[in-house]
């Protein structure tokens, strides 16, 4: 066998809040002159998750919210680090920093005052793309972004609707030769026919053989594209099944 | 992981500090029909201002003609400190929405705004400060007839520059993360720096410090001394003293009580402890960073 695209091991994360009073230097003061001390809430998001995920699969992450499906998704985008555990990439070139394509709030990056392909070019670079290839790379980027005149490229973006914000953003993200395609509600932005050409292009990726995670509460969508379901609950795996049907069918009962 | 090894991962992503550098200067002009211009246009402005302020509302004399280049030798380093610092405080807050989703070396983002102002300083230094500068040189030849040349040290002035961009890169390091927790950083560092303003010999010389009357003996060497420790006030000191020769004040100018011989380069000991205070700054600052990097993102 292959070696896995995304193998997490014994992960868990903590976080601490803050239970009353301000951050800041202003609340530190405060407490010191009260002569009280912070109170401090530790909440687990997630505890001693293992998951093994292989290439080419397309894993729907479910669970309620607070359930630690964020979190996850964010110790693989590798923007936060496990308190314990780790999350490695072995089947990538770099183990630790994979070609990763976080569809995550695509247009996160965007300036509003830039003109679109200023955006699209940092965008690319911030995503890993050398100049050469964001030069090679821009016609297919605008053609994907589907504008109707393309004289709203040279504008800021600030003058943009909000769907062509969001599909200038997928273009850029899509483009980028991922080895793993992150997706965070992503689907459900964009007009019909822009979803479609979403949906096609994850299709696309599935066919390349690409690794995905998705994080979503559409159950149609989950159902449509995910070969393999993993629910989380109270910061732990509930249920892990290629029987994505079956996977979705328990989460929902436990709603109720 | 060590400093080097962060360092060599934020080598790794040089192209995208690069773009972060561009962006900066993009973002920094976008609306403007003038665009770059204004980058020289700012300076060129402030240096007239300086120079008219200087002739005719306080038209000082020293032995060696107008005040105002001595003003202007000061008041451009110190503007490069200035702003490196105030756009450094939030430069990672306001990247927060992008720092949560995408991984990049985070330290790259203070460093592009340190990097663009220095951009920008060069930009000045070489359209505003050098030409005049040498205007100055030029004016001497054809009124006395014979060539003086700079002082040797505006052969360091590279070495100066470097100085000072550490100084302000290591100290945007330290801010910036510290602004990610407390958000009153930003606006303490413009309290600070305004009344460091005045602790920094721009508007006047470390000799009158030196010689200050009004100090007896003890309190004047302390403070004196204690000067000489900021490394702000020799790097700015010392763009003065490696640009222009050291002049005679007469008495009565800027409040003196007899002729002092302004404008001396500042003692080397105390230049080299400046050049590692700098380093020192920048290699603490980094290490700060990297300490609460990953906590950026833990933040509600």
């Amino acid at each position: 066998m292959s070696l896995p695209a995304i193998q997490i091991t014994a992960v868990s994360k903590r976080f601490k809040l803050l239970e009353d009073g301000y951050a800041g230097i202003k609340g530190k003061l405060g407490q010191l002159s009260k002569g009280i001390k912070p109170k401090y809430k530790i909440v687990s998001a997630l505890e001693d998750i293992s998951l093994t995920i292989q290439k080419g699969e397309t894993v729907a992450l479910l669970g309620r919210n607070g359930s630690g499906k964020s979190t996850l998704l964010s110790l693989i985008a590798n923007v936060m680090k496990p308190d314990s555990g780790t999350v490695t990439f072995p089947a990538s070139a770099d183990p630790t920093h994979p070609r990763l394509a976080p569809l995550l709030e695509v247009g996160a990056g965007f300036h509003p005052d830039l003109t679109g392909l200023q955006n699209i070019t940092f965008n690319g670079s911030i995503l890993g793309l050398s100049r050469a290839e964001m030069d090679e790379r821009r016609e297919t980027i605008l053609a994907f972004a589907d504008f109707a005149e393309p004289k709203y490229y040279g504008m800021p973006v600030r003058t943009y609707s909000s769907g062509m914000f969001v599909r200038l953003g997928f273009a850029v993200a899509v483009h980028t030769n991922p080895e793993i395609v992150l997706v965070d509600e992503t689907l459900s932005v964009g007009d019909a026919l822009f979803q479609e050409k979403c949906l096609a292009k994850i299709a696309e990726f599935q066919r390349e053989g690409r690794t995905i995670v998705v994080v979503s509460h559409d159950m149609e969508a989950v159902k449509k594209v995910a070969t393999r379901a993993v629910w989380l609950a109270q910061a732990r795996v509930a249920a892990d099944s290629h029987d994505v049907n079956d996977v979705i069918a328990r989460y929902l009962d436990s709603l109720h | 992981m060590s400093l080097l090894q962060e360092a060599r991962e934020a080598w790794r992503y040089r192209e995208l500090l690069g773009n972060l550098v561009q962006r900066e200067l993009d973002v920094r002009y976008k609306n403007s029909k003038l665009g770059v211009a204004w980058s020289l246009a700012n300076p060129i402005v402030r240096a007239l201002i300086l120079a008219a302020v200087f002739t005719y509302i306080v038209p000082i004399k020293t032995s060696g003609g107008s005040y105002f280049p001595f003003v202007v030798a000061t008041f451009f380093p110190w503007t490069y400190f200035l702003t490196g610092i105030l756009d450094a405080g939030d430069s990672v807050s306001k990247h927060l929405p992008l720092v949560r989703k995408v991984y990049f070396p985070r330290e790259l983002l203070p460093l592009a705004t340190t990097i663009a102002n220095l951009r920008h300083f060069l930009l000045t230094l070489v359209v505003v400060v050098l030409p005049l500068v040498l205007l100055l040189y030029v004016s001497d030849w054809v009124r006395n007839g014979t060539v003086s040349l700079p002082p040797a040290g505006i052969l360091l002035l590279p070495l100066l520059v470097l100085m000072q961009t550490l100084l302000i890169g290591g100290i945007a390091l330290f801010l910036s993360a510290l602004n990610v927790f407390f958000e009153d950083v930003k606006f303490l560092t413009a309290v600070a720096l305004d009344l460091l303003f005045y602790a920094v010999p721009i508007i006047y010389f470390l000799e009158q410090v030196q010689h200050a009357q009004q100090l007896d003996d003890t309190l004047r060497a302390v403070v004196y001394h204690g000067f000489l420790l900021n490394p702000i006030v020799v790097i700015v000191t010392s763009y003065r003293a490696f640009l222009l020769h050291p002049v005679t004040m007469p008495d009565g100018a800027l409040g003196l009580k007899q002729a002092l011989l302004v404008n001396q380069p500042v003692p080397w000991p105390y230049f080299v402890l400046a050049c590692l205070v700098c380093l020192t700054t920048f290699m603490g600052g980094y290490a700060f960073f990297n300490s609460r990097k990953w906590r950026f993102v833990e933040q509600t």
